[in-house]
This record gives C-alpha cells, sequence and structure tokens, in this order.
C-alpha cells in the first residue's frame, strides 16, 4: 500500500503527542521511585527530587524483612487474579452475546436487571452478611474471588455494546444454517471475534483483582490469607499509626515517607513486568474480511 | 417503568427473610444474660462443655500470625480451662482493619464477646444496639475488676445514662499539655528551662533559639489538635464544645470562642508569620515525630505530661533525647480516662460467662504477660532483676508474640515490666492517676441522638478552619469570627443547650 | 375476534422463539444468578435508609423512621456547593475523558512502530495500578509546600512558593488533572479495542476512493466509536451524584481551606459518619445518590431512544 505524504505526517504528529503524553503520565512514576530510594532526612530536609543527593535503600530492607509473607501475598494475588480474570471474562462473555441479539425475546427487561445493579446497591452490611453467615465465605480465598469482582454490569454493557456493532448477525445466521448450535457459535464465532473487547474487559477484570483489598479488608482476617494490596495496604496503615501515635513497640525509627513509596513500587512491580507479555494479545483482532471469505 | 423497578425490589424483599432472620438470632440476648447473672458468682459448672469465648483486640501495628496466636491463646486456655471452664478464642487485628471489620461484625450480629473499643464511638454503638449493658454483669461478676480502678466512677466512666458500655483499659487516666524540647539544643546554648511555666516564657525560648537557628522551626505541628493551655472538658467527642477549669465550672462553651483558644492561636499565628512552625502543618499527614528525628524542628506539644512519658515520646523521636516541661495542671475527664475500653457485644450468646472471662484477665498475672509478652521461654525470659527480656539473640520482629502494647489491653498494671521499662513503671503510673485532679463531669457522656444533624453539620463547618487556626496558617482576628458565626448558622447553639441540659442533668443526679 | 387469534399466535411464536433461545438463556445463567447472590439479595438493605438499624432486631425487625436519615444531608446548608461540586466535577470529568480518549485512542493506533505503541498502550494504563492513597502521597511530593517539587522549581525560576494545600483556586484544575492521569486509560482502551474492531477493508477502500486521514477518521473510526462512547456516557451518568472519596478527600489531604472546592456529597457523608456512625445515614446518603442517578440514565436512556435506538441500554 502506497502511503501519502499526510498519512506520514499524521504519524510523526501521533508520535509526538504521543511522547509529551507519555512523559506526562509517566514522570510522577519516576518522582515515586526516586523518593521511595532518597535517603529519609533529606527527603524531608531537600525535598522530593528527580536527582536526590542522598541514596538510601533503607525502605527497601524494611520491606525485605518481611520477604517471606510478602512472597506468599504475591502468589495470592496471582492466583486469584489469574482464576478471576478467567471466570470474569467467561461469565460475562455468556451474558453479553445473547443481550447483543437484537431478536432476543426479553433482551430489554433482561438488560435493564443487569443495568440497575449499577445504580442501586444494597450497602455493605447486607453484602457481608450474606457473604458471612448465608455463604460462610470468609477467611476463604473464595472471598477474595466473589464479592464484587466475578462480574461487572458495566463490562457486560460495554461487550454487548462491541459485539452488536462489530459482529453482523448474518454471520450467526450463516453460522445456523449450516446447522451449529449456539455453544458452536459462542466457541468459534464469538470468542474469536471479539478477541479485542474480552482482552480489554479482561484486563479491566484483572486490574480489578489486582488492586482489591476491600474484599481482603472486609472478608479476611487471617493474614496468611492476605493478597498483595492487602499486605502492603496494612504496612501503610501501620506506618501512618506508629508515626502519628508513637507508641512504637520497638522496630526502631522507620523511613515513614521513602518506605511508602517503595511499598507503592513493590504493588505495582510485578504488574509493569507481565503487563507487556499481554500485549501480545491485544494485537489487531481478526478482521471480518477474513472471516467473510 | 415503574413495573421493573417494583419486580427488582419484590425479588430483593422475598429473600431478605434469610437476612433478616440472621441478624435478629441474638434477640433478646441482653436480657437474658442479665437473668442468668442471678447465680452465685463463683458457681462454675465444670461439667458442661467448655464455653469458647470470642475476643478480638486491636494493634497500632502488624499482628502476629495466627499460628503464633494460636499458640499463646494454646497456653491461656490450660489457665482459663482450669478455672473457669472457658477457652479463649482470640482474634488480633491491625488498627488498619479494625475499625471497618468490628462495624462489620457488630452490625451483622456476630457472636462476639469481649472486644476493644474506642470510648468515643461508645454512644452510637449503644444507639446501633451493639454493646451489652455491662452495669450488672460488673456488680455480679466483676468486683475484682471494678476494684482495679481508682474509683467506680472511673471503671464505669464509658456510660452513656448510666447504660454501661465498656471498661476502660488502665494506663495514665488524665492529660497535661506539654512541651518537649530537644535536650541537644538546649545543652548548646544553655538553656534553662526550668522555670518554664506559661506560654509566654515558651516564646520567650523559640526568641532565643531562633534567633541562633534561623532555619530551624522551633515548634513542629500537626493538625490533629492544639495544646489546650488550660484544664477543660471536652463534651461530647467532638472536640468542639468544653466545660473550662471542669473542678469548680459546669457551663458548656464553644471552645472557639474562648480566651484560651484565641490566645493559643494569636501565638501560632505570630510564631507561623515568622517560619516557627513547619509551614505545611494545616495540610500535612506526617507527624511531628518526623521533623524532631530529621532535626528540622526543636519543641513539639503532647497531651502526655506524666513522668514516663519522656521516654516513650524519646523513643517515638527515635531515640533524640527530650526534656518535657509540664504547661498546666493535669487533669482527668470522662474521655481522658477511657482512650479504648473494653466492650462485651450484643452478639455474645453468654453475656454472663464473657464478663467472668474479662473479670478473669483483667486480674489475672499469667495470662496478662502471656497476651502482652507471650510464651515465657519462648517470647521472652525472666532476667536476673526478675524483669522481662527477649530470650538470647531474639528481638521485636524476630519472637513470634510480643504486643508489648499494654495501654490498649485490659489491664498491664498486673503484668511483669518489660526490663526497659523499669521495675516501678505500673506503680509509678497508679501513683501518678490516684495524684491527679478529676473533672466532677467525670463519667459523663453526651447522648448526641437529639442534636445529631446540627452535629454533622457544625463538624464540617470546623473541618473548613480548624486546621488552619490550630496551626497558626490564618489569622485569628479574621477567621475565629468566621468560624463562630457559621457554625451559629449550624445549629452551635442548639448543640449547646442541649449539652447544657444534660450536663445538669448529669450533676443533679450525682449530688442526690 | 381475528385479533384475538392473532394474539394466540404471536403468543404461540413467542414461546417458540422462547424456545428457540433456551441455550442463550441458559449461558446466561451463570451472570444472573451471580446478580442474584452479589447485588439483588443484599438489596435488602436499601430499606435501611428508611430505619432506624438496631443489630439485635435486624434489618427488618428495625423501627421505620420514614425520612429522618436523610436529613443530616438534605437539610444542610451547604447543599448547594456539595451539588455543585459532585455534578460540575463529574461533568468536567466525563467530558475530558471522553474527549482525550477519544484522541489518544486514535493517536496510538495510528502509530506503526509495534514496540513503541505497546509501550503507549502499557504507559496509560500505569496509573491504574497504583491506589488512590499512593497518588495523594504522589500529588503531595510535587505540592508539598516545603519538600514539594512544584515550589522547587517556583523557587529557581525566582518566584514566591505556593501554598498550594490552603488555596482554592488551584484545586478545581489540580483534581480534574489528578483524575484524568489515573482514569483516562480507562476509557482510551476501550476506544482502542473498539477501533482494532473495526473492518481493516473498510479503511483499504476508502484509501482507494481518495479517501484522507482526517476523512477516514471522521467517516469511518468516529462512528464506529459512536456506540462505545455513548455506552459509557450512559453509564457514567448513573454515578454523577457520586464520587470518588480519595481523590476528593485523601488527594486534598482534608485539608479545611479548599473545601468549598473539594467537598462532595461522599466525603460531607464520611465526615458526619465519623461524628456519629450510623448505618441508616449512609443507607440513606447512596439512597438518595442512587435515585437520582437513576432517574438520570432512565432520562437519558428514553432520549436514546427516541435518536438513535440501537444504542439505547436497553
Amino acid at each position: 500500500m502506497v502511503r501519502s505524504k499526510q498519512d506520514k505526517w499524521s504519524e510523526v504528529a501521533a508520535y509526538v503527542i504521543m511522547s509529551i503524553v507519555m512523559l506526562i503520565i509517566l514522570f510522577p512514576f519516576v518522582l515515586l521511585f526516586m523518593s521511595s530510594i532518597t535517603e529519609e532526612t533529606s527527603l524531608l530536609v531537600n525535598g522530593y527530587s528527580i536527582f536526590p543527593k542522598d541514596i538510601s535503600f533503607a525502605a527497601y530492607k524494611y520491606i525485605w524483612q518481611s520477604k517471606d509473607t510478602i512472597v506468599r501475598a504475591y502468589a495470592v494475588t496471582i492466583g486469584v487474579t489469574i482464576i478471576g480474570t478467567a471466570l470474569n471474562v467467561l461469565i460475562t462473555a455468556m451474558v453479553a452475546y445473547p443481550l447483543s441479539l437484537d431478536k432476543l425475546p426479553g433482551k430489554r427487561i433482561l438488560s435493564f436487571i443487569i443495568l440497575f445493579t449499577m445504580l442501586f446497591s444494597g450497602g455493605l452490611v447486607p453484602t457481608y452478611m450474606m457473604y458471612t453467615t448465608v455463604l460462610k465465605i470468609k477467611n476463604t480465598y473464595l472471598a477474595l474471588l466473589m464479592p464484587n469482582l466475578l462480574f461487572s454490569a458495566f463490562n457486560a454493557i460495554i461487550v454487548k455494546t462491541y459485539l452488536r456493532c462489530n459482529i453482523p448477525p448474518e454471520l450467526y445466521e450463516s453460522a445456523r444454517i449450516d446447522g451449529a448450535g449456539e455453544l458452536t457459535i459462542f466457541r468459534k464465532l464469538v470468542l474469536p471475534l471479539g478477541k479485542s473487547i474480552f482482552v480489554t474487559i479482561g484486563i479491566f477484570a484483572g486490574l480489578g483483582y489486582w488492586n482489591d483489598w476491600m474484599n481482603g479488608l472486609y472478608y479476611v482476617t487471617d493474614s496468611s490469607k492476605y493478597s498483595i494490596q492487602q499486605l502492603l495496604n496494612v504496612m501503610v496503615k501501620n506506618i501512618q499509626y506508629l508515626t502519628q501515635y508513637g507508641k512504637s513497640t520497638g522496630t526502631g525509627q522507620i523511613p515513614s515517607i521513602s518506605l511508602r513509596m517503595a511499598i507503592a513500587f513493590v504493588a505495582m512491580l510485578p504488574m509493569l513486568i507481565l503487563y507487556p507479555f499481554l500485549q501480545k494479545y491485544f494485537e489487531k483482532g481478526i478482521t471480518l474480511g477474513a472471516v467473510k471469505g | 417503568m415503574k413495573r421493573r423497578i417494583l419486580s427488582g425490589l419484590l425479588i430483593a424483599a422475598m429473600m431478605t427473610g434469610t437476612l433478616a432472620g440472621c441478624g435478629a438470632k441474638d434477640t433478646g440476648n441482653g436480657s437474658q444474660g442479665t437473668e442468668t447473672a442471678e447465680g452465685e458468682a463463683s458457681d462454675i459448672n465444670f461439667d458442661e462443655d467448655p464455653y469458647e469465648v470470642n475476643m478480638l483486640i486491636a494493634l497500632p501495628a502488624a499482628s502476629p500470625n495466627d499460628s503464633e496466636v494460636k499458640r499463646v491463646t494454646d497456653k491461656i486456655n490450660e489457665i482459663t480451662l482450669e478455672n473457669l471452664n472457658m477457652t479463649l478464642n482470640l482474634t488480633i487485628l491491625p488498627f488498619s482493619a479494625y475499625l471497618e471489620q468490628i462495624q462489620l461484625e457488630l452490625s451483622s450480629g456476630a457472636d462476639l464477646d469481649i472486644f476493644v473499643a474506642p470510648t468515643a464511638y461508645g454512644p452510637s454503638w449503644v444507639d446501633a444496639g451493639f454493646l451489652t449493658d455491662m452495669g450488672p454483669l460488673l456488680d455480679q461478676y466483676g468486683q475484682e475488676t471494678l476494684e482495679s480502678y481508682p474509683s467506680k466512677e472511673l471503671a464505669t466512666a464509658p456510660n452513656l445514662n448510666g447504660y454501661v458500655y465498656g471498661v476502660p483499659v488502665h494506663k495514665e487516666i488524665s492529660q497535661q499539655t506539654s512541651i518537649y524540647f530537644r535536650t541537644d539544643i538546649l545543652d548548646k546554648y544553655n538553656i534553662d528551662v526550668s522555670n518554664v511555666k506559661t506560654i509566654e516564657d515558651v516564646d520567650a525560648i523559640f526568641d532565643e533559639v531562633s534567633a541562633k537557628e534561623p532555619d530551624m522551626w522551633m515548634v513542629a505541628m500537626d493538625n490533629l489538635g492544639w495544646p489546650e493551655l488550660e484544664p477543660m472538658d471536652y463534651i461530647g467527642g467532638l472536640e468542639t464544645y468544653a466545660v473550662l477549669d471542669p473542678t469548680e465550672n459546669s457551663t458548656v462553651e464553644n471552645v472557639f470562642e474562648t480566651d484560651v483558644f484565641k490566645k493559643w492561636t494569636t501565638y501560632a499565628h505570630k510564631w507561623f508569620d515568622k517560619g516557627w512552625i513547619n509551614s505545611g502543618a494545616a495540610s500535612d499527614t506526617e507527624s511531628y515525630y518526623t521533623y524532631i528525628s530529621s532535626g528540622q524542628a526543636f519543641a513539639f506539644f503532647n497531651d502526655s505530661g506524666h513522668p514516663l512519658a519522656e521516654k516513650d515520646q524519646e523513643s517515638n523521636c527515635g531515640g533524640t533525647d527530650l526534656t518535657m516541661v509540664n504547661l498546666e495542671e493535669s487533669i482527668a475527664t470522662t474521655a481522658t480516662a477511657s482512650s479504648f475500653c473494653y466492650c462485651i457485644s450484643s452478639g455474645s450468646e453468654d453475656p454472663a460467662k464473657a464478663m467472668q472471662m474479662l473479670n478473669f484477665i483483667e486480674t489475672n498475672a499469667d495470662v496478662m504477660n502471656l497476651l502482652n509478652w507471650g510464651v515465657e521461654g519462648e517470647d521472652y525470659v525472666v532476667n536476673s532483676d526478675g524483669l522481662l527480656d527477649y530470650p538470647e539473640g531474639k528481638d521485636a520482629s524476630t519472637v513470634g508474640y510480643h504486643i508489648g502494647a499494654g495501654w490498649i489491653l485490659p489491664n498491664q498494671f498486673v503484668c511483669t515490666p518489660w526490663c526497659t521499662d523499669g521495675a516501678d513503671i505500673y506503680e509509678k503510673m497508679e501513683e501518678y492517676n490516684n495524684n491527679t485532679t478529676i473533672s466532677q463531669l467525670m463519667g459523663f457522656t453526651f447522648d448526641p441522638t437529639p442534636v445529631q444533624d446540627q452535629i454533622s453539620a457544625v463538624s464540617n463547618v470546623k473541618a473548613e478552619y480548624y486546621k488552619a487556626l490550630v496551626t497558626g496558617a490564618v489569622d485569628p482576628d479574621e477567621y475565629i469570627e468566621k468560624l463562630v458565626q457559621e457554625m451559629k448558622d449550624a445549629g452551635s447553639e442548639e448543640i449547646i443547650a442541649e449539652m447544657q441540659k444534660q450536663v445538669d442533668e448529669f450533676l443533679q443526679n450525682k449530688s442526690e | 375476534m381475528g385479533g384475538k387469534k392473532q394474539e394466540k399466535k404471536s403468543f404461540r411464536s413467542k414461546i417458540a422463539a422462547v424456545k428457540r433461545y433456551l441455550p442463550l438463556y441458559f449461558m446466561m445463567l451463570p451472570a444472573m444468578a451471580y446478580l442474584l447472590i452479589n447485588n439483588y439479595l443484599p438489596m435488602s438493605g436499601l430499606v435501611l435508609a428508611f430505619k432506624k438499624y438496631r443489630a439485635r432486631d435486624g434489618i427488618w425487625g428495625s423501627e421505620w423512621v420514614g425520612f429522618k436519615n436523610f436529613s443530616f444531608l438534605l437539610k444542610n446548608k451547604e447543599l448547594p456547593i456539595l451539588f455543585r461540586n459532585t455534578i460540575g466535577y463529574n461533568i468536567c470529568f466525563i467530558i475530558v475523558n471522553m474527549v482525550l480518549g477519544v484522541i489518544l485512542a486514535i493517536l496510538i493506533t495510528e502509530i506503526r512502530n509495534q514496540k513503541f505503541r505497546k509501550f503507549a498502550q502499557s504507559s496509560i494504563l500505569f496509573p491504574f495500578v497504583v491506589s488512590i492513597i499512593i497518588v495523594s502521597y504522589m500529588v503531595r511530593g510535587f505540592l508539598d509546600p516545603e519538600a514539594g517539587l512544584m515550589n522547587h522549581i517556583l523557587e529557581a525560576m525566582g518566584r514566591d512558593p505556593v501554598s498550594w494545600y490552603d488555596v482554592s483556586k488551584y484545586w478545581p484544575g489540580i483534581l480534574i488533572f489528578v483524575n484524568t492521569w489515573k482514569s483516562v486509560g480507562y476509557g482510551c482502551i476501550l476506544y482502542i479495542s473498539a477501533i482494532l474492531g473495526i473492518d481493516a477493508s473498510l479503511f483499504e477502500s476508502a484509501s482507494l476512493d481518495g479517501a484522507n486521514k482526517f476523512q477516514k477518521i471522521w467517516y469511518i473510526t468516529l462512528p464506529f466509536l459512536k456506540p462505545t462512547v455513548i455506552t459509557v456516557a450512559l453509564l457514567s451518568i448513573g454515578k454523577i451524584f457520586n464520587s470518588d472519596f480519595g481523590l476528593f478527600y485523601q488527594v486534598p489531604q482534608g485539608s479545611g481551606l479548599i473545601t468549598n472546592v473539594t467537598q462532595t456529597i461522599d466525603t460531607f457523608v464520611y465526615k458526619a459518619l465519623t461524628t456519629h456512625s450510623d448505618i441508616g445515614m449512609s443507607a440513606a446518603a447512596s439512597f438518595f445518590q442512587s435515585v437520582i442517578g437513576f432517574l438520570l440514565v432512565m432520562i437519558f436512556n428514553a432520549i436514546t431512544n427516541k435518536i438513535s435506538k440501537e444504542n439505547a441500554l436497553f
């Protein structure tokens, strides 16, 4: 394909603008990392800086003390994230596909039932009672998996929109005429054709599980089942209490500011490492032309 | 459209029978408890299955692993099984999870027996039906507990109109505004602080030091409070209304209208303008300890002024040597005498047994030592002075269990002291408590329900100006007037009237 | 009579249709069961807005109190400011996130260098992995009056330092910037996936017809993005009375002097609950937010139904 001059110019513009945007996005992370390795007193006296005068890894040393707990918490989070994301995408796809069909009887009511859950919520206490007294999942891994994160009405509606707009109904019709059952259509047509949206909501769901500490806070008090975010959150808050109310329990001086930054960095790290590997699923989806042809 | 909403609600309504059932399972337990309390206190039935007491405590630090807690409770249970035919199921939560957990458990009516609570939450938790009235239970099963306080008034300070919702932890009961100077600076310039009594004296010292250390902050502040320079008894837990000079007087005032608040904010503003206060204090979330240990500041105010506080504060400042000077007489009020208290939840299956267990813990040195320091030989050893120390080669982070925070446990005064605290730490503390002045409103807790809306509105107004005023960031001449006027618009006077009414009733009942 | 017959027939054909779609209904079962457990059963909590909840009496056993729980919020004199801030910020957020999200999505998909594109795609999502508490510390790193980077820069330029946390006028901008930084990636990645889903042959034939870049964006990309954009906007409208507590409370660090531009319904409710923790009060506040969000979604969905039926939510 011949590329026009205009195409080149617009691509150059895209490079320039995106570089600036990325600088804005990434700069705070650089500051975050640099302040995590700045010596605590220097941070207070000289202030935050990209080029700190005194470098110290005291914060990371402090975190390293609880490396066993952190590794275990990572394992919990990774396990929960993988299982939860897979289930989330599957459940969402299974509900979004039927709703994307204009002819489905009861479509509007069903859509409404899903949407309604986004608008009204019974609040924390009844949900807590449901999960602890009826389902009894307190202090189990299910408590990290189930509440609120397994399925999101928002994602279902987004996927529904995508499928309706991007997959022509004639494709389903011709498959049906060829004798394909609904499950086959779902597996052979919907999943591959909707790949880019499924990857997208997979990322959303994955980030949701990765970032979650609320479920842990409400439903997990056994510290051996802490997820990484819950563990780090507990660490950050404990430091805050210790420095604010004193009453130190003999743990010595804690580099509180740099430690917070270091903790934030530790929480992101695996995501930063893993994310590029997920990217390969994020390529241009199979074009419809190819399927049709 | 309407129909669809209805159907949604209907599904919810049909199914919630189960939920309501769960919440209601303990209906009337409180009264049952008091009925069983008729029996003889020492009557313990060793033939029945041991009763398991669910107990929850909170720590401002990471909690020990569950397996370590289990190791300690196994030891405790040996003692309690023998004496009470009960066992203890202990949960230890870090503060970061505590408040959410406890409110969820209490509102879902979970089977929790004994737990620690911030006393300030008492009135709303009593109002929500979370807490059992411990008054009759204490009379029946808690005589020893009652006797462990200087007076019954203090033992039952956490009460709302006579509904005793907890017994306070044992610690220093009073507060006493004090200033802590860095000793190294005092020595460097040869400054004598023995004659410092008032804020005027403090101002003079700052004047002197700032001339020699122009880059140093004279005082590090946070924005959580201000150094009350005169004894006062805050009413209603908001730190907004108070009775000044509460041994004589009983008039409720808006704190921000008082002369003493004006005096403080005027000094603070003057110091702020001179660059003597950390300029970010009004929005800072760092504590002042940080700036002392980093060497940026010279002094700070704190409301603990007892003789042992100096060492506590030094360790909070990373070992910086400090000199403490008291700026007011110590005063004990309901709030200062019971920062935290131990409560029995209304979800408790057997409040009488819970009370027996609490009474036992409060008075048993072995159990308290286990709770606070862990298992002898594993978590601590007894040294030649009869005090406790870490086993050879271990410290706080390497022993399996070490709470070391007696101020949040039921009764640290029966514990064996830790070697670094000194043998007479608990005697000294009790002596300090016995010598403190006690507010005539001790035991009074304000019931905010009649003026709840006004309180929400007023606290919102207060939040707007409070931090900036107490840290000196704004001019008090202008802002106090603004604050007071907006508080009045938000219903401040109705709150004061209600408080005055309740205070007068309390004093009348007391004198009868 | 004929009408009746037809009705019967259409009923029968409806049954047939339902039968035909039965496997599809089964596919929806897991999601619906989950919503029942996670959302609909706990919705009994909505009645707590009208009750004085006592743990011993349970949800249904507690006493009805009418609208008493609402009074702390609705009788408050600050209500107009709360409304202005909550709605104002939300409208800004919706518009900024939408416009910037679409622009960035188009720019990213224009980039041909695979590595750079992947990097760009990843980086816009990075802010997502940071909790809002950490964001508040990062903001403090820039705006701290003593140690912050901004004041260092100002001083280096010979200008007076600003005490950022005390001056209202900066905060609308700061909050909008922080919100955009944190959440523009969310919409952006949705729009990217929508663009990637466009049949590539459309662009090719447009090029053959001599369409330039902007024409292709205007006539192909944007129309394809429209349904997603409308859906996201409609869903955001339902949350217009809600606000991210972390953003409005943690990021300004609860600073008092700027509350007139930082307080929202959620921060007000939070402050009220710290003076008196009451389930009824929080239930009332969220009920109020939900009802307004619900009405707005209903209205806007009805309008969408009139204008472009296929894009309506239901």
